[in-house]
C-alpha cells in the first residue's frame, strides 16, 4: 500500500479519487466502513476473564472485511449506573483470540500498552469530538448521486438531560469528477434519551456526481442552557447506514438491546476515534487483519484491580469489501 | 545475519540551568552528542521536555493545565551544529524555529463535563501513562538473538518522603515489544515490573546514570516501603530469558524476529493521587523521571542504543510528553562526530520544585546502519 499523501499534497486529491475508484460501482465491487462493537461488563474481582456477547465479533456477511484499527474506553455508564471515571481504561487488561491464536500475547495486557497510534486532539477540543480519517485509517466510500445517510443519535444519559444536546455530524469529501469539495453536516438537539435521527436531507449528495467521503467528524456540544465550554463526546451513540447505493445495511454491528440498548446497535461516538479523539486506538500492524465470512475474534477481558464497574467499550474498525 | 541492521539511537543531555534573572546562553556537555561508535547515525527528529517538575496547579479548571513544563521549553531558544555538515542557527523560541512538532500526546485530561467529580479532584499526571518508541526501521532479531531493556529507579519527590506514606509500591509498568507476523500479522512480548523509588546517594553513581537530580532533599529512604539503592534494580528489567523472558515468549520458532516498535504503560493512578493529597498539585509523569537502557544481545551492534539513563520521555519519542520536532533534513553524524548544542534561556524562567535549578531534557532521535 502506497503510503498516504498528506491532506495539502498536491497527490492527495488523484489519490483519492484513485482510491474512489477502487469502488468500482458498475463493476459491483463497493467499500464501505464498518464498525464492529461490544460493551463488556468488567468483573468486580480480579483472574476471572469475560468475553462479553460473543456473536458481535464476527464476520457474518458473505464478504470479507478488513479490520484496521481496534478502539477501546468506557462506556460513559457504567454498571451501577452513574457516569465513570474515562480513567477506568487502565484498569482493563485484554488479548484476543483469532483462529486459536492471541494477540498480541497470550497474557491480557492492559488496554492503555495496546495504543499505538496518537489521536489527541488540541486540549480545548479533544473531550468533545471524533474523526475517523476514512483515506488514512480505511478505504474511502462512495456516495452516489441521490444518496443519502441515514444517521441515528442517543443520549446514553440515566434519564432526560436538563437542556438539549447538540450533535453534530459531518461527512468530508471529494466530487468524482470535478474535484471540488463536499462536506455534509447535520445538527441535532438531543432533548431526551430516546433515539432520534438527523434529517436525510442533510447528507443527500443532491449533485451531479458521486462524492468520495474522505472524513467523518463528531461533535458532542455542551447543553444549550449549561455554562460549560464543550460536551462530553462519551456521551452518545449513534449509528449509520447508507440509503441508495452501497449495501443499505447498518455500519455498526453490536449487541441488540442487550443490557437496555437500543434495538438497532448503535456505538459510543468516542468509538468512531480512530484518527482523532478520546479512544484508546490500536493500529494493526500491515495492512490489518482480513476477516474471512464466517470467522470471529474472541475478546477476552480480564479486571486488573479488585471492585471495577466499569463496562468497557471495544470496537474493531475497518470496512467490508462486497465483490 | 545478512545485509544490513538497524537499530535506534538517540543522543541526549539535559541542561540543569541555575535559575537567575539574567539571561543565560548553556553549551551542553558535546560528549553528550558524540558519536563513539564504529557506525553513523542518522537524526532524525528532536525531543525537548522539562524534567523534574510537577505539573501545573491542582486542577480541575482549563486555564491551569499550562504547566511548568511548558513554560521552560517555549521560552527556550536553540542552537545546533554539526562540524562540516549542519548549521541550525535560532535565536527564536523554537515554536517558530521553522521544525515542526509531531503529535505525540496522549488525549488531555481538560475539563469533561461529568468526568470532573468522578476523578476524585485530581486530575492524574497523563491520561493512558503511554510511552512509546516507533522504530524507523525494523530492528532484526536472528533466532537466538535477544534484547536487554532496563527501566532505572527514580527519586522520589521530596515531599513524598515527608508525608511518610508513599504508595510508589502502586507504581507498576508493562514493557512491550511489537513484532511483525503469525495470522494477526503481528505479536509482541511483553513484561511487567515494579518501579522503585531510590534510596541510594545519587552521588555515587555512575555520572552518566545521574541525571538531574541533586542529592540533598531526594532519595530519603521511607521505612517499609519498596524502594532501593540500585539505580538499576534488576526486577525493573525486561529479561532475556525466564519463564516469561523475551525468548520464551516467541510467537514462531523459526526465522528471524521482526521488532517494529516498544510501549511501555506505567500505571501511577494511585502515586499520582497520594502526590496530589499531600501536595495539592499535579505529578508530572514518571516517564519524565525514570532511565532506561536497551541494547541487543547475540545479535546487531550489542552497544547501548544511547547512553544509559535517558529518560523514557526523551527517547521513546512516538508517544511521549515531550515536545517532538521533525527535522527538516536529517542530520547524519559519521563516526568521531558531534553536535554542538546551545540553549539560550531568558530571565525568570519558572521553576517550582528546586527554586535554584532548573532542567530541560533534549535528544536527538534517529537510528544507526550496521552491516549484518
Amino acid at each position: 500500500m502506497m503510503p498516504v499523501p498528506a491532506k495539502n499534497d498536491p497527490r492527495y486529491l488523484d489519490y483519492v479519487i484513485r482510491l474512489g475508484a477502487e469502488n468500482k460501482i458498475r463493476d459491483g465491487i463497493i467499500n464501505e466502513p464498518r464498525l464492529y462493537f461490544a460493551e463488556i461488563p468488567v468483573p468486580a474481582v480480579t483472574d476471572l476473564i469475560v468475553q462479553g456477547a460473543p456473536e458481535v465479533f464476527y464476520n457474518g456477511e458473505q464478504f470479507p472485511v478488513r479490520l484496521t484499527h481496534m478502539l477501546a474506553c468506557t462506556r460513559y455508564l457504567n454498571q451501577t449506573p452513574a457516569v465513570d471515571n474515562p480513567l477506568n481504561i487502565q484498569r482493563i487488561g485484554l488479548k484476543l483470540r483469532f483462529n486459536d491464536q492471541f494477540y498480541m500475547n497470550q497474557a491480557v495486557l492492559p488496554l492503555p500498552i495496546w495504543g499505538n497510534k496518537p489521536v489527541a486532539a488540541p486540549e480545548a477540543f479533544s473531550a468533545a469530538n471524533s474523526h475517523w480519517d476514512l483515506v488514512a485509517a480505511a478505504m474511502p466510500f462512495v456516495l452516489a448521486v441521490r444518496d443519502s445517510l441515514i444517521i441515528q443519535l442517543q443520549l446514553q444519559d440515566v434519564a432526560d438531560p436538563a437542556s438539549p444536546v447538540p450533535v453534530t455530524v459531518a461527512f468530508h469529501g471529494i466530487g468524482a469528477l470535478s474535484h471540488r469539495p463536499y462536506i455534509f453536516t447535520g445538527t441535532l438537539e438531543l432533548d431526551s434519551i430516546t433515539p432520534a435521527s438527523m434529517s436525510s436531507v442533510d447528507f443527500r449528495n443532491d449533485g451531479a456526481e458521486p462524492v468520495v467521503i474522505t472524513d467523518i467528524t463528531m461533535n458532542v456540544g455542551a447543553p444549550t442552557a449549561s455554562g460549560d465550554p464543550l460536551g462530553n463526546i462519551d456521551r452518545v451513540r449513534l449509528r449509520i447506514q447508507q440509503a441508495g447505493h452501497g449495501t443499505n445495511a447498518n455500519w455498526i454491528i453490536g449487541p441488540n438491546g442487550g443490557g437496555g440498548g437500543p434495538v438497532t446497535p448503535m456505538a459510543q461516538t468516542t468509538l468512531f476515534g480512530v484518527t482523532t479523539g478520546r479512544a484508546v486506538v490500536h493500529q494493526f500492524p500491515g495492512d490489518g487483519l482480513l476477516w474471512q465470512p464466517g470467522e470471529g475474534i474472541t475478546a477476552d477481558i480480564e479486571a486488573l484491580v479488585t471492585g471495577m464497574t466499569s463496562v468497557l467499550a471495544l470496537a474493531f474498525a475497518g470496512y467490508i469489501m462486497v465483490t | 545475519m545478512e545485509g544490513l541492521l538497524y537499530e535506534p539511537r538517540s543522543l541526549w543531555s539535559i541542561a540543569n540551568v541555575p535559575a537567575t534573572s539574567n539571561p543565560q546562553v548553556v553549551r551542553l556537555n558535546r560528549q553528550h552528542f558524540y558519536n563513539g561508535s564504529k557506525w553513523p547515525i542518522e537524526l532524525r527528529r528532536v525531543a525537548l521536555i522539562g524534567v523534574n517538575y510537577l505539573f501545573g496547579s491542582s486542577i480541575p479548571t482549563v486555564g491551569s493545565l499550562a504547566d511548568e513544563t511548558a513554560a521552560v521549553i517555549n521560552r527556550c531558544r536553540l542552537r545546533i551544529a554539526s562540524p562540516q555538515n549542519y548549521f541550525f542557527n535560532s535565536r527564536r523560541t523554537i515554536l517558530d524555529a521553522a521544525m515542526a512538532p509531531l503529535p505525540t500526546a496522549q488525549p488531555p485530561q481538560g475539563l469533561t463535563p461529568g468526568d470532573a467529580g468522578e476523578v476524585a479532584n485530581y486530575l492524574p499526571s497523563s491520561r493512558w501513562g503511554q510511552c512509546m518508541l516507533k522504530f524507523d526501521n525494523v530492528v532484526r532479531l536472528p533466532r537466538t538473538g535477544s534484547i536487554e531493556w532496563w527501566l532505572s529507579a527514580h527519586t522520589p519527590y521530596p515531599e513524598i518522603t515527608e508525608a511518610g506514606a508513599p504508595e510508589d509500591a502502586a507504581v507498576r509498568a508493562w514493557m512491550l515489544y511489537q513484532e511483525k507476523g503469525g495470522m494477526f500479522a503481528g505479536s509482541a512480548r511483553f513484561a511487567r515490573v515494579p518501579l522503585l523509588p531510590y534510596t541510594g546517594n545519587l552521588t555515587q553513581l555512575n555520572p552518566q546514570d545521574r541525571w538531574p537530580y541533586q542529592p540533598d532533599g531526594y532519595g530519603v529512604g521511607v521505612p517499609g516501603s519498596p524502594a532501593t539503592n540500585d539505580w538499576w534494580p534488576g526486577v525493573s528489567s525486561f529479561p532475556t530469558g525466564g519463564p516469561r523472558g523475551f525468548t520464551k515468549q516467541e510467537s514462531t520458532r523459526s526465522g528471524s524476529t521482526e521488532l517494529t516498535d516498544m510501549r511501555v504503560f506505567i500505571d501511577q493512578l494511585l502515586y499520582d493521587q497520594r502526590l496530589y493529597e499531600n501536595l495539592a498539585n499535579r505529578p508530572a509523569p514518571l516517564s519524565m523521571r525514570t532511565g532506561t537502557r536497551v541494547r541487543t544481545g547475540n545479535s546487531g551492534s550489542k552497544e547501548w542504543w544511547w547512553r544509559p539513563g535517558a529518560p523514557l520521555a526523551l527517547v521513546f519519542d512516538h508517544i511521549t510528553p515531550a515536545l517532538v520536532m521533525q527535522l527538516a533534513d536529517p542530520i547524519t553524524l559519521a563516526p568521531q562526530d558531534s553536535l554542538e548544542i546551545e540553549m539560550e534561556f531568558p530571565p525568570n524562567v519558572p521553576d517550582q520544585e528546586e527554586n535554584t535549578t532548573f532542567h530541560v531534557g533534549i535528544s536527538f532521535n534517529g537510528f544507526t546502519t550496521i552491516e549484518g
